[in-house]
């Protein structure tokens, strides 16, 4: 037995008859762009473009509770230590949206739960694309994955979210890329009341901050039983309970929390690597031959190693604290920065105090609510400088009957650190009874290994925590 | 005739699973379906260490995509074809089972399920041992070559052992497991009867009118995974004759080689990382359109899949459609203290979880409709479909008139069903018809650590990735309302006639012809 000769051959399944795959084969890494209408059409209910213009944010949208997203776009951006030709990013804009004219993370959607959500999308710059909304799960079409349905040209995503949390969306043409390059953000769902809320009958806003729920309190899902935030819990109400005020098909608040600050954490890592070699949006496609699904010819790529050079926070470089680029180094994120209300579905327009953080600043007693998204092709390790509680884990809140009785929340330490794997998410909740100064920890980590943990720390980032 | 979970009491389980399926437990077990569940049933089994050039993905005729492996090799029981990864093993807790094992290569191998503390005595080189064990309790186990670790396992030397308990539960694992986790154990007591989990039991099968075969109790399915470098495998078949790899070098090599750039517009030079990221010895299309891997099941159908990592990468695995719920973590309730810190019996319902190497997870797929199609009151409950009053659409249906029907409702997806992406009437340039239904209802799950999911680190989707196909729903009629009746379905068009919860033949080779029913009945 030998290289040159082996005892065994294992071949390769053909794709052509009498398998006749040649269409999905052909479809899965090079499909046509398609501008398909929406199947099961049914009319948008989606308060958000309505309050962002009434807030100024945005032109009114140019049907009612029409989102809109486009992609691509290219960024050339500066890094801290002034890298010669700084890092590409592809972005997301919205064309009525003048904050949001290509940034790196794109705009947080939010959107009430069980509202009817459209999005206008259309692929500009090499196509195609697609949108996959990441935690959502809904038609294959609406779903955004290629070669289970298709790429854009252009197409209006529809679905429902049922389960208020955090998720994210991202292009889902060729990931590996354009996922890496900065075609994301978050998604948010909240109270079904929220949003709905903030508008007056006329359509101008009321004083009810944007996003909170109608008794002018931002509310997130969690069941806190058990746990040394419990007495946050008032309303326990099961999710099928009518809603007291008749305005909803069930209680919009039943089992949510009320919280004073949200901090969104989307930790990012780049591979300058990639920036040089592949800034190219089509980098590495295949060219068909003379005959598909036989010939199909593809460069080979660089995709399958991955080294991270430089790293974020919600967008926001990651800085050593010596300023030496250095593996294994310690940086941190500027001590103030909040998300414009343009780019974060209008939270903060008629309310300055509650704009989303990404470092924290807030006040003893406060419930601080931290998002936090794995967003880097490394592994994220966090560990926070006081007691948090866990209560969601991608967008599905920890032991909220029916569906969460098979789990619940959890107490997890100050200095305990909870390891995330790319795309993984979580939400908990802090409330400090002391004043501090101090810092969250995230190291980011390979994800090849000799051991069975994570390998070895690439950079180590603070997320700045100041509570008066 | 109702196939009730009672006539299943003394089964271990109906199989899926990319590679071959051998059942060791002596007899084969007698119950509806079994027949065609595994390839062999044996309780003794002759497997012989060798080598294989094996084709990856890849339909690149300048580039063969070939990669040298070493392999178990079934000898008997006969006729299985030779797979990396070996054959999925499955047993019930406490069976005897017997291996022979030779060895064909020019260094010692043996074969050990080290999570188990199960190890035979290596074997030299041209020689033969036989040994037996006792199977462990029920769970997911790799088993693999743990000499001269890790070169022997990633040069392909490993496989799932999956042992069931006796007598069943219910659950996949001991009665003592359920016991010590009341939420694992609540889990199971409600699929299928608690008014959230409509549909099958887990343990329980249903029948399927127009001639489609019946579901099977037990549905479950294994997801080896591995990475594979063609340049270092062959350095280590080429290594001098009965010398070992140095390990040492092999990790550094496989982890932390360099990539090789050449002049611009000149493609990088192969070096020793991972070109190919595989679930079952399977890429790309080859795992994503295989029902013996990606779950071809209904609506109201909940499977298990166990998630076994052989390799040295961690994968973030996401599943699109449905959330899961993590089971057990290398068969312990307690998980790992990093990833759920402090946690007993706390079953996250997640939609991407962590595989780090070694690791062997189970999921729960509840297989219910997914949750963000528009329903009446938005809560993630099954209720009644959003009425839509959608027009006809025309150029991408399939319908004799060439329009799908006007939508009724936005579940069953009509429409979409009945979309074609690339429309009918796309033909490739030598003519033949390229268009690509939408129905069996296809969702991915892929490795979100995006570098797996690039074969040759070029080409995307060509990675780490499966999926779960929904066939029908067996919950609600046309209309979208419910039906009760655990032997009425529905079945979408172009669904394919294969019993999917079952052992088929190689993975790789060629696709049996399955037959497609193309309408269905919806």
């Amino acid at each position: 037995m030998s290289v040159a000769n082996p005892r065994v051959r294992i071949r390769r399944r053909s794709v052509e008859a009498p398998a006749g795959d040649v269409g999905m084969w052909v479809k899965m890494f090079d499909p046509p762009t398609e501008s398909p209408p929406t199947p099961e059409l049914i009319p948008p209910t989606n308060p958000v473009p309505e309050v962002m213009a009434a807030a100024g944010l945005t032109n009114s949208p140019p049907s009612p509770h029409l989102w809109e997203t486009d992609l691509l776009h290219g960024l050339s951006a500066a890094t801290w230590d002034n890298r010669p030709g700084g890092l590409e990013f592809f972005t997301l804009d919205q064309p009525n949206n003048r904050a949001a004219s290509g940034t790196f993370p794109g705009p947080t959607v939010r959107i009430p739960r069980g509202a009817i959500f459209h999005s206008s999308t259309q692929g500009k710059g090499p196509p195609p694309h697609t949108i996959h909304w990441h935690g959502m799960e809904p038609t294959p079409m609406n779903d955004g994955v290629g070669h289970c349905s298709m790429e854009i040209g252009s197409y209006t995503y529809q679905f429902q979210p049922n389960f208020m949390g955090f998720y994210f969306y991202h292009c889902h043409r060729n990931t590996v890329q354009h996922f890496e390059f900065g075609l994301y953000g978050a998604l948010i769902i909240h109270t079904p009341d929220a949003f709905h809320a903030s508008l007056n009958p006329d359509g101008t806003l009321n004083s009810i901050p944007i996003g909170a729920s109608r008794d002018g309190n931002f509310r997130v899902a969690a069941n806190l039983k058990g746990t040394p935030l419990a007495r946050l819990q008032r309303n326990f109400r099961p999710l099928t309970a009518r809603d007291p005020r008749g305005e909803f098909p069930t209680d919009p608040h039943a089992h949510t929390v009320p919280y004073d600050v949200e901090a969104l954490w989307v930790v990012d890592d780049r591979d300058s690597v990639w920036s040089d070699i592949a800034s190219d949006a089509r980098e590495f496609f295949p060219a068909h031959g003379s005959t598909p699904g036989v010939d199909d010819q593809w460069a080979r790529g660089i995709f399958n190693e991955y080294r991270s050079d430089y790293w974020f926070v919600t967008g926001i470089p990651v800085v050593p604290l010596d300023r030496v680029k250095r593996l294994g180094n310690v940086g941190r994120i500027r001590a103030r920065a909040v998300i414009p209300p343009g780019l974060n579905g209008g939270i903060g327009a008629n309310a300055p105090g509650t704009a989303t953080q990404v470092p924290i600043n807030a006040r003893v007693n406060d419930t601080i609510l931290i998002r936090v998204l794995d967003a880097a092709y490394n592994y994220a390790r966090i560990t926070f400088p006081a007691d948090v509680v866990i209560i969601a884990f991608d967008g599905r809140a920890l032991g909220v009957p029916p569906f969460g009785r098979y789990n619940h929340s959890f107490l997890l330490r100050a200095g305990t650190p909870i390891l995330l794997s790319t795309a993984r998410r979580f939400d908990c909740l802090m409330r400090p009874t002391r004043p501090m100064n101090s810092f969250a920890k995230v190291e980011f980590l390979d994800t090849q290994s000799r051991s069975r943990g994570p390998g070895r720390l690439r950079q180590t980032a603070r997320i700045p925590i100041r509570i008066r | 005739m109702d196939v009730d979970r009672r006539t299943f009491l003394k089964a271990g389980s109906i199989v899926g699973g990319g590679g071959l399926a051998i059942w060791l437990g002596g007899a084969s077990p007698a119950w509806r379906g079994a027949e065609s569940a595994f390839a062999a049933t044996t309780r003794t089994l002759h497997l012989r260490v060798t080598d294989a050039m094996k084709e990856m993905a890849t339909h690149n005729t300048i580039n063969p995509a070939e990669c040298y492996f070493w392999v178990y090799q079934v000898v008997r029981p006969a006729g299985i074809q030779a797979e990396v990864p070996g054959p999925n093993l499955f047993c019930r807790a406490g069976d005897v089972v017997t291996i022979v094992l030779e060895n064909d290569l020019d260094e010692p191998h043996n074969f050990a399920v080290p999570a188990a503390r199960i190890k035979s005595p290596p074997v030299r080189p041209r020689g033969r041992v036989t040994f037996r064990f006792r199977a462990p309790k029920p769970g997911t186990y790799l088993y693999y070559d743990s000499l001269n670790a890790p070169v022997n396992r990633m040069m392909g030397l490993h496989g799932a052992l999956v042992v069931m308990p006796r007598p069943a539960n219910g659950t996949p694992y001991s009665s003592n497991d359920g016991r010590r986790n009341p939420r694992m154990r609540q889990l199971f007591a409600d699929l299928g009867r608690a008014a959230h989990w409509p549909g099958l039991a887990w343990d329980q099968g249903g029948l399927n009118p127009g001639g489609f075969p019946p579901t099977p109790p037990f549905r479950q399915y294994i997801w080896v995974l591995h990475e594979a470098s063609p340049r270092l495998f062959e350095e280590v078949g080429r290594a001098p004759r009965g010398r070992n790899f140095n390990p040492r070098t092999f990790e550094e090599r496989f982890l932390d080689d360099r990539v090789l750039l050449n002049a611009p517009g000149v493609a990088p030079d192969e070096n020793h990382t991972p070109q190919y990221c595989a679930i079952n010895g399977q890429s790309g299309h080859f795992a994503h359109a295989s029902p013996f891997i990606t779950p071809h099941l209904r609506v109201g159908e909940p499977c298990v899949i166990r998630v076994l990592n052989a390799g040295m990468w961690s994968h973030s695995m996401h599943l699109h459609a449905n959330h899961f719920y993590v089971l057990a973590v290398n068969n312990s309730f307690r998980y790992q203290p990093q990833i759920l810190p402090g946690q007993h019996d706390n079953h996250i319902w997640a939609d991407t979880f962590t595989a780090r190497p070694l690791d062997c997870w189970d999921w729960l797929v509840p297989y219910m409709r997914p949750p963000d199609v528009p329903n009446v009151r938005g809560i993630g409950l099954p209720d009644l479909p959003r009425r839509s009053r959608a027009a006809p659409i025309d150029t991408f249906g399939d319908d004799a008139n060439g329009l799908t029907p006007r939508a009724r409702r936005t579940w069953p997806p009509i429409q979409e069903l009945h979309m074609n992406i690339p429309p009918i009437g796309t033909v490739a340039g030598d003519g033949r018809p390229m268009h690509v239904p939408l129905s069996p209802v296809c969702y991915p799950m892929h490795d979100h650590s995006e570098p797996s999911q690039a074969a040759q680190g070029g080409n995307y989707n060509m990675g780490l990735i499966a999926g779960i196909n929904f066939i029908g729903d067996r919950n609600i009629d046309a209309n979208g309302r419910r039906d009760g009746n655990p032997n009425r379905s529905l079945t979408f068009p172009h669904t394919p006639l294969v019993r999917t919860a079952r052992a088929t033949g190689a993975a790789a080779g060629p696709r049996p012809p399955f037959p497609h029913v193309p309408r269905g009945n919806v």
